[in-house]
């Protein structure tokens, strides 16, 4: 009698729960998907100095960086702390890349402001439809409160993440990028943070501006060609992946050769797709590759070597590699 | 009664069991026997005492109780899933508190794909493109440029 009565009320206790779960986390989603939003805007909104470890494949990287926003206008400066030393001067979208053992700085200017301040709706709705997103715990990270957020890829195109994001301000303060197997497949973390305070202009200029007019320039330009396509279309294009650009671009080393870059982003992860011919004198790895978190396709297509690559499984660049054609063949 | 009690005891054999349950069933003065002889039991062993009447009182409790319309749980499976997933970041969590530990034995970060080549020196460039244009079209999975500054240090004095 006992035990049958221990049953029902067990029965009940958990029907309640279950009830009451769901319903917590349908609350949690809407609250989610404002973390999501908050995540986007304060890595570009914000002034902080730290320094942040980064792992991928077999590599440990441990790199500063001061972030400052005066006004419209956004200054970074990243550099390396272990390593062949390197700098990043990001001015809004031009881009300084420091090389001193080389002498070389390679400069990159894009046409037209294409980054996004805050996460655009249609983004935001895609990561939703291709991942479950739900609110974590909120557990201490470089010694902030964070705000534990995880999203779960809802197919076999995407991998999984979990963020921390500072709890009053949102910053991205640990992050991690899960596998098939949930295996942790690239982390990155804060071991060290300011957030905002006075950052002045010169703690974002380089350390080597003084020298860098005897150095070596290389000057990249991307000619943005959204609207007057590359002439490739991708047939068979994974679920919920968009192109965001298309463009011709100037190949390292100079030349009158140019480049197709076209990407595509599901709203989280992003794939690059290469086009350009391909020389009789390079020798080209057709198939699979990898390279730390990446995964890389190549393919030869006519006279053209294609190659597709990005932080997703091994199998959404396959299939948008072995589904790219010229137009109208 | 005695047969009851005989019954509780385990002192009838498999048939005189059989037979003496087919009697309860159709008597209620035998079923409330059997009840008061368990109770009388626990009570014996102190334990918890429902009282007599207690299979009534529960069964006029239970259908005085307004229907729970509950939710159908959206997608279990994808419920196991998740709890997969916070089981394996548990784990994570444990290695993540000797951070600096275990960044110094850097074990390799397994990305699934099994046996694949290693990118050669040929996609350098493509990569550097793809951290530079790339991260910086989605919602950040990590601090933008991140990758990107990661990516440069194995460009430089080898491929120039």
């Amino acid at each position: 009698m006992k035990s049958v009565c221990l049953r029902w009320a067990g029965g009940l206790a958990v029907g309640t729960a279950l009830a009451a779960s769901t319903y917590a986390d349908q609350l949690q989603d809407t609250d989610a998907l404002a973390w999501l939003q908050k995540i986007a805007g304060a890595a570009r909104q914000l002034s902080y100095e730290g320094t942040f470890v980064y792992q991928h494949g077999d590599m440990v990287e441990t790199s500063k960086i001061i972030h400052m926003v005066d006004g419209a206008s956004e200054y970074e400066k990243l550099s390396t702390l272990d390593g062949p030393p390197r700098e990043v001067i990001r001015n809004n979208e031009e881009v300084l890349s420091y090389y001193p053992e080389i002498k070389t700085v390679r400069a990159e200017k894009r046409a037209g402001k294409r980054t996004f301040p805050a996460l655009p709706p249609e983004l935001l709705t895609n990561i939703t439809e291709h991942y479950d997103v739900r609110r974590g715990d909120v557990e201490r990270v470089a010694g902030f409160d964070a705000q534990a957020l995880v999203l779960e890829p809802r197919d076999g195109f995407r991998y999984g993440h979990k963020f921390w994001a500072e709890i009053g301000s949102g910053l991205l303060l640990k992050a991690r990028m899960f596998g098939e197997r949930h295996q942790v497949i690239e982390q990155f973390a804060f071991t060290q943070l300011k957030i905002g305070g006075k950052i002045s202009l010169d703690e974002v200029r380089s350390s080597y501006q003084s020298e860098q007019d005897k150095w070596k320039h290389d000057r990249f330009a991307s000619n943005d060609a959204k609207d007057s396509d590359s002439g490739w279309v991708i047939k068979n294009q994974p679920a919920g992946f968009r192109k965001v650009y298309e463009m011709r671009r100037s190949k390292q080393g100079g030349g009158a050769q140019l480049l197709t870059h076209i990407v595509l982003t599901d709203g989280l992860a992003a794939v690059s797709v290469f086009i350009e011919p391909s020389s009789l004198k390079q020798k080209v790895n057709e198939g699979p590759a990898q390279h730390g978190a990446i995964n890389i396709y190549t393919r030869i297509v006519g006279e053209q070597r294609v190659t597709v690559l990005g932080e997703t499984p091994a199998a959404t660049v396959a299939q948008i590699a072995n589904s790219l054609a010229p137009r109208g063949r | 009664m005695e047969r009851i009690s005989a019954l509780m005891d385990g002192e009838l054999d498999d048939g005189e069991a059989v037979q003496e349950f087919k009697r309860c069933g159709g008597d209620a003065t035998l079923v409330e026997g059997w009840a008061t002889y368990h109770l009388i039991g626990d009570v014996l062993r102190q334990e918890a005492a429902l009282g007599t009447g207690f299979n009534d009182r529960l069964r006029e409790a239970l259908a005085a109780e307004p229907t729970v319309l509950a939710p159908r749980p959206r997608n279990l499976q994808r419920r196991a899933r998740l709890f997969a997933l916070s089981a394996a970041a548990g784990i994570a969590g444990v290695l993540a508190v000797g951070w600096l530990a275990y960044f110094n034995h850097p074990a390799s970060l397994d990305a699934g794909a099994g046996q694949v080549a290693e990118a050669d020196s040929s996609m350098n460039e493509y990569l550097v493109a793809h951290h530079e244009y790339a991260d910086s079209a989605s919602m950040p999975s990590v601090t933008p440029y991140v990758r990107y500054v990661n990516e440069i240090r194995r460009e430089g004095a080898m491929s120039r």
